[in-house]
């Protein structure tokens, strides 16, 4: 097959041709370069169709799906005549009579008609659609600026914050990193309160204003000041954090300079070594009070497990009587006393309240002297007090007995006076200890004759002298007191003070509060303790049964401030060397508010808190 | 051979992120700070500077990518990093929060972080797995190409109806008249079809020329002789343009989904930048 293709362009208003010869069975017709012929227009395909010649007949036949028009009928395949018009995509292709050496002429009209792409009349990509992105971009960004930080910035120097607040405007709030501390929680949106310079750290003087009474770890006269931990309070409180702790618990912040004091210049001869309660923790040191023979109590700090070390407290009280498992006589008859019969521990749980004869011994010790007015009693605490009151009592009892004792009308006015006359009483199988007074001025060997004022001083004498050694050397005070004869006319015994510690590890605070659901046998072993002296305080192998070091396993994890503060309560406020007048606005409204509230409070509770008659107090014996 | 910005360089940056990652993560669990970890450690501040360069660095690629004078190393070496590094922001900026979240400008520094690494994310999968997909719906043709198909395909297809009866002619070219594809954003993006057909002077919707095509069939059934064959050839005829705007159609949607994420990524970037300034700045006037 030999093929003459005459390619007729329009350009313009006047036609342009070409030509080209091609001789082979099969023609192939599309986009592509390699084409025998070639319709550049991108809506063909690289190879669109092939025109092949059989048995002197030729064919189109497209490729793949594509599709032609022959004389306006769609195919895919189909037989050519000379004559036919075949429209591929606009474009015609005539097949004409051969001439001079070929066998067929196709005439290739190529059409180049500008019109409107069919895809300019659609949006089909996003930029089509003119999303404002740019616009978003900016309007995002400045939204953003202006109300989270120009506006709120604004208010802050303008100080009209409150104003920002009160209307429906971004404030300084958004800008809280967390919530405040449950103790700082009414400090409300006022930021201003310890937040004062912009671009400053919360100062220490922020924080002292209110915290006037924090007191320093150590001496700072001594040692300078406690920036061996840190130089801000914010070092170790922290706010705004969500754990809901303020304070720094770990123990790093004690054991960096505890593991070695000396290595801080701060070596103490008192303070060992200490890294981890469980790992290296020196032995407990208890305080023990020692009465001097000036007459005086000092503390001394001890090693709880010094062979030979007493309580001196001058109180003798056996523990293992008191708890015995068979009960113990009282008043009421025999009643099981248990450890919070008299110990109980204040509000809060660190302290134990006072033990005091009135509350907790009173009822079973009664300081009763004669047996004919048992619920007649003697004060306790000051001897010259219980002497007075001896005399006071057998002087009514000379007038009330021997002076009216044959006036039959005694009983009667006696009656009428409230008073009712002297039983006589006597244990089974004793003669009557309460002789007459007759009996016994005439056992005094006294003139007959004497005074009535004579023989009143020689019975009230007698009866008292009689009823005090009884009292303090027999049957009340020795019981518990140390005695000792002294050569006093007026009292002429001396009772030991006695004064219980208050505080036998005043180094730490240990909470009996939080160990209430302990037996008080697993610290203190008091059921054996058969005297006072002992020191029933536990050892730290009895705590380490349950708590751990900071990371302790399958113990209860305790750091340094489980048990120790670090502000001290025997150190210098912090106030007086840290706090220096600063100019508050807000803050201290705030802050003037709650001193005059504390202020209140307690002078209030000191006004009212009763005069206290604790044992421990009680160091006026003379 | 074609690479990906996700292997530029033998995945020089995946690496690099990593042991970024990988060192933030253990000097978080190391760390001690003797408080909640929160950004006012020194972690915190580290993790927090960090952060910082790293947001102002990714911002700065939507300026890079527009240098077409070589600076610097190549775009795509700048869109590897940026993805990787990207990526590692979010490990970065969640160590620094230490995990402490609130209503407040940090969080909401954070979340629009999130939002814009999420939506960066996503474009990373739009990227990977849309242009091979619609490369393999258009057979390595361009939509431009489809179009001209499918222009060529309605002009063969007025071509066959002009000798038929005066109600294919109005179906068929009033079909052809009132295909409708891609349009607004959402119609892009869900393929919506508003193509219509008017039938016997009635207005149908006509999606994916469904209307239009059993119309036609129907119309076969009662055509008859020359009329029967003719209209059976533009049946098929049809049927293969209705083909092609399927192709349009999913190949709209496919690129509006493999690019719509700019339009948020963007954006939030520059409410992100706003957020980190008030972020910073706040913090350190309470300090």
């Amino acid at each position: 097959m030999r093929l003459l293709i005459k390619y007729i362009e329009s350009r313009g208003i006047g036609k342009e041709t070409h030509q080209s010869t091609y001789e082979g069975d099969v023609a192939t017709i599309g986009r592509g370069t390699d084409q025998t012929i070639q319709i550049a227009d991108r809506r063909l395909p690289l190879s669109h169709s092939r025109l092949t010649v059989a048995a002197g007949k030729l064919s189109l036949a497209a490729t793949g799906d594509y599709r032609f028009a022959v004389n306006g009928e769609s195919s895919r395949r189909a037989p050519l005549a000379v004559g036919d018009k075949v429209n591929i995509s606009g474009h015609s292709l005539k097949v004409c009579e051969g001439e001079a050496g070929v066998d067929y002429v196709l005439e290739v009209e190529l059409v180049a008609e500008t019109v409107e792409k069919l895809r300019d009349r659609f949006q089909t990509r996003l930029r089509d659609v003119s999303l404002p992105t740019r616009g978003l971009a900016w309007v995002l960004f400045l939204v953003t600026l202006v109300g989270t930080l120009l506006i709120p910035a604004a208010g802050l120097y303008s100080d009209q914050m409150a104003t920002l607040r009160e209307l429906p405007l971004p404030d300084d709030g958004q800008w809280i990193s967390g919530e405040l501390h449950q103790n700082h929680a009414f400090l409300g949106d006022d930021c201003s309160g310890c937040h004062v310079k912009p671009f400053v750290a919360t100062r220490n003087e922020d924080c002292l204003a209110c915290h006037q009474t924090i007191n320093h770890h150590f001496d700072t006269s001594v040692h300078g000041v406690d920036n061996q931990v840190g130089e801000r309070c914010g070092d170790c409180h922290q706010e705004h954090s969500t754990t809901g702790s303020i304070i720094r618990t770990d123990q790093a912040v004690c054991t960096d300079c505890h593991q070695d004091l000396a290595a801080v210049g701060m070596q103490s001869e008192e303070l060992q070594p200490a890294t981890d309660f469980s790992a290296n923790h020196p032995g407990f040191k208890v305080s023990l009070l020692k009465y001097g023979f000036d007459e005086q109590w000092r503390t001394a700090r001890h090693e709880i497990f010094e062979d030979d070390l007493v309580e001196e407290s001058n109180l003798k009280f056996p523990h293992d009587l008191h708890l015995s498992e068979d009960g113990i006589d009282s008043a009421a008859g025999t009643v099981r006393m248990v450890c919070a019969d008299c110990h109980v521990p204040e509000k809060g749980g660190l302290q134990m309240q006072p033990v005091t004869m009135q509350d907790h011994c009173a009822s079973c010790h009664q300081l009763g002297f004669d047996p004919r007015s048992p619920e007649r009693v003697v004060p306790h605490g000051s001897p010259p007090d219980l002497m007075r009151t001896l005399r006071e009592y057998y002087a009514l009892q000379y007038l009330t007995e021997e002076l009216n004792k044959n006036d039959p009308q005694r009983d009667q006015t006696l009656a009428a006076l409230g008073t009712e006359p002297q039983r006589e009483v006597r244990r089974p199988g004793r003669v009557a200890r309460a002789e007459s007074i007759t009996d016994i001025i005439a056992a005094s060997q006294m003139d007959p004759g004497a005074s009535m004022g004579v023989r009143a001083q020689v019975f009230i004498e007698g009866r008292v002298a009689e009823a005090a050694a009884n009292l303090f050397e027999k049957q009340t005070c020795t019981i518990c007191h140390e005695i000792t004869a002294v050569a006093d006319t007026e009292v002429p015994w001396k009772v030991l003070p006695v004064r219980l510690s208050d505080s036998w590890f005043p180094k730490s605070e240990f909470s009996h509060a939080g160990h209430k659901n302990m037996q008080c046998e697993s610290c203190h072993e008091a059921s054996t303790s058969a005297v006072a002296a002992d020191i029933l305080m536990p050892r730290i192998d009895g705590c380490r049964e349950c708590h751990g070091g900071e990371k302790a396993q399958g113990l209860l994890a305790s750091n340094c401030i489980t048990c120790h503060v670090f502000h001290a309560d025997d150190q210098a406020p912090m106030t007086s060397t840290m706090h220096s007048a600063a100019n508050h606005s807000t803050g201290d409204l705030i802050r003037a508010a709650i001193n005059a509230s504390v202020m209140a409070g307690s002078l209030g509770s000191a006004a009212a808190s009763p005069a206290n008659d604790s044992m421990q107090q009680s160091q006026g014996h003379p | 051979m074609h690479t990906s910005f996700l292997s530029h360089a033998g995945g020089r940056y995946f690496w690099l992120a990593l042991v970024l990652i990988i060192a933030c993560c253990t000097a978080y669990l190391l760390d001690e700070p003797h408080q909640a970890p929160n950004g006012g450690t020194w972690l915190g501040y580290t993790l927090g500077t960090m952060g910082a360069l790293l947001i102002l660095w990714l911002l700065y690629l939507g300026r890079r990518k527009r240098n077409f004078i070589q600076g610097w190393g190549t775009v795509r070496g700048w869109v590897s990093a940026h993805v990787y590094l990207g990526g590692s922001l979010l490990v970065v900026a969640t160590l620094h929060s230490g995990f402490q979240f609130g209503i407040n400008i940090h969080t909401l520094a954070y979340v629009l972080m999130c939002l814009v690494i999420f939506s960066g994310g996503y474009g990373v999968w739009a990227y990977v797995t849309y242009p091979a997909a619609r490369n393999e719906l258009k057979r390595s043709q361009t939509l431009d190409d489809i179009f001209m198909q499918l222009e060529d395909a309605d002009g063969q297809l007025k071509r066959e109806i002009g000798s038929l009866a005066a109600d294919i002619r109005g179906v068929v070219t009033s079909a052809i008249e009132r295909t409708e594809v891609g349009g607004s954003l959402w119609a892009q993006l869900a393929a919506v079809d508003h193509s219509k057909v008017i039938i016997d002077g009635v207005v149908h919707a006509n999606p994916d020329q469904v209307k239009v095509v059993s119309w036609l069939v129907q119309r076969l059934t009662i055509a008859e002789g020359a009329e029967s064959k003719k209209l059976a050839g533009v049946v098929r005829d049809y049927g293969a343009r209705q083909k092609l705007l399927r192709v349009i159609r999913a190949d709209i949607r496919f690129n509006g989904l493999q690019e719509v994420w700019l339009y948020l990524h963007v954006p939030l970037s520059f409410g992100l930048l706003a957020a980190l300034i008030a972020h910073i700045v706040s913090v350190f006037i309470y300090w």
